[in-house]
């Protein structure tokens, strides 16, 4: 009502103010007609991100990726060949073949893809076309009671969370800046990249529209985990309209686009080369030797095992309750790229015995015999990573911005509900809807499902009582 | 010897990344929000941004 007010108003003192003259519409401007509509806006959209995901993810980007993968594989040869002349013993081999290496690759792997991808976002950006991409989504996020400031953040979420919490700063009224915050990490930033690319192109290879829907579902996220914080917060103020200066249309400079992408790239090599590096270390050594610093002879009596597979239990009604993943799971809290990471490196250690370097299909298959992933599983997987809370990094930045650890506390309980239930609603839905029949959790899921919903009323009940 | 000079090495490389990623923390906290949302910021958010924080 208040939305039809401002409008009411605002095309008043346009009509007031604007001088009648030489009127019709630019070719700019019946484009935005289409481009920002509501519908059709989603539409367009949607099918210029499949085309964009197929040029990255099947039609160029494997090209590069296979080409590179070609190079690494031969370098860690090489690397395994002078080591073994030495005569250096198998803990070195091992940590940095293994460990140090295959983990790395891993993560570098994807990186043509996510350059592919990274070019033709920046010529998008550079078109003018994705600020007409905010307005279409600032009519959904409207119902949800934010501000038209808050697909500002979520935007500059689609690179990294960090950034982008700390841009809310600019919302000025409180709960919706603290709803800003708690939802922009679901927007799939640039670290979760590696994770999509992998699980995608394991299974569900060629099916760019996959991605589409993985960003989809991204979007469906927020808009039902803001409704869920709307009826938490029992929050209905008022809609602030978002008013910027769309940027004109222009032909996108390609050397522009390729200038973002190797900066992009720069940091992403940079982070897979310190931060991944000295996780995949860390992750080796736990999963190779006991508490006593012994070399284990099975996976089930080392360090890493002992301590994921409590949690392993947690995630048996989200298909993936193998100690690996929830070991990969947890390594994502320090740097999302870091499950890719992780997995291979668990996964080789799983699968061969020899040094060998993780591809597409050894990943198929150590995912899938070792972990005992189905497509279904591995979907619910990559939701849980997608969903749940961002990296260490960017929970300090909603530490910030928050400014209470009451607070803080919430929106990462809340995120983790989030994540856990889309990937059981995943699992449990889709093995239903495959194999026509219920999984072995259903009834716990169930049970889960139930107390995470009289869980909200409590919260909502203590909100009403405190404020 | 083989092994005391690999060993040296991954471990000179594990104090090289603790290094650098000490000194990157420590330089992310001395970045104002304004400048980390210019990293890599379209210019129309840019100018959004500066306009709502002026």
């Amino acid at each position: 009502m208040q939305n039809k007010d401002f409008s009411k108003q605002a095309h008043n003192i346009a009509s007031m103010v604007m001088q009648q003259g030489n009127n019709k519409p630019t070719l700019s401007d019946r484009i935005d007609q289409w481009v920002t509509h509501p519908i059709l806006g989603l539409v367009i959209f949607a099918f210029v991100m499949w085309f964009v995901f197929s040029l990255s993810q099947v039609w160029i980007g494997p090209w590069f990726s296979d080409t590179l993968m070609i190079g690494l594989e031969a370098g860690v040869n090489a690397i395994a060949t002078l080591i073994e002349s030495y005569d250096v013993s198998v803990f070195w081999q091992g940590l940095i073949i293994e460990g140090i290496l295959g983990g790395f690759i891993a993560v570098i792997g994807f990186l043509p893809l996510i350059m592919v991808l990274l070019f033709f976002l920046q010529l998008l950006e550079d078109s003018g076309y994705m600020a007409r991409v905010a307005l279409v989504f600032n009519h959904y996020f409207s119902h949800l009671g934010l501000s038209g400031a808050s697909i500002i953040p979520m935007y500059v979420g689609t690179a990294c969370s960090i950034p982008a919490i700390l841009s809310t700063k600019t919302i000025k009224d409180d709960r919706q800046r603290k709803m800003t915050i708690m939802l922009t990490p679901f927007v799939p930033c640039g670290a979760k990249l590696p994770i999509i690319a992998l699980f995608l192109s394991v299974f569900f290879f060629g099916q760019a529209y996959m991605t589409v829907l993985v960003y989809a579902l991204a979007i469906v996220v927020i808009y039902i985990s803001g409704l869920g914080l709307k009826y938490i917060f029992q929050h209905d103020s008022a809609h602030h309209m978002l008013i910027i200066e769309l940027p004109e249309y222009k032909q996108p400079s390609i050397l522009l686009g390729f200038k973002s992408m190797i900066e992009r790239a720069k940091d992403f090599v940079k982070n897979a080369a310190t931060i991944i590096v000295l996780m995949n270390g860390f992750i080796w050594l736990s999963a190779n030797f006991n508490f006593q610093f012994n070399a284990v002879e099975s996976a089930s009596e080392s360090i890493l095992y002992t301590l994921s597979s409590p949690l392993a239990f947690l995630l048996i009604p989200l298909g993936f309750g193998f100690w690996g993943f929830a070991a990969a799971a947890l390594t994502g809290f320090v740097a999302k790229e870091e499950v890719v990471g992780a997995l291979a490196v668990i996964f080789v250690f799983s699968v061969t015995s020899d040094f060998d370097v993780i591809g597409v299909d050894s990943a198929r298959q150590a995912l899938m015999e070792v972990g005992g992933l189905t497509s279904i599983s591995a979907l619910s997987f990559l939701a849980f990573n997608l969903f749940t809370p961002p990296c260490f990094a960017a929970i300090g930045a909603m530490n910030t911005e928050l400014k209470s650890k009451k607070w803080l506390m919430f929106a990462v309980g809340y995120q983790l509900m989030i994540g856990y239930l889309v990937a059981m609603i995943i699992y449990q839905v889709g093995t239903m809807i495959t194999t026509q029949q219920l999984s072995s959790s259903w009834l716990i899921s169930l049970i889960i499902f139930i107390s995470s919903l009289a869980g909200m009323v409590l919260v909502r009940q203590r909100v009403l009582r405190h404020g | 010897m083989a092994d005391i000079i690999v060993g040296s090495l991954v471990i000179g490389l594990y104090a090289l990344i603790v290094f650098i990623l000490v000194r990157r923390h420590k330089k992310q906290k001395s970045v104002c929000a304004r400048c980390m949302t210019k990293q890599d910021t379209p210019t129309w958010i840019q100018e959004y941004q500066n306009e709502r924080l002026k």
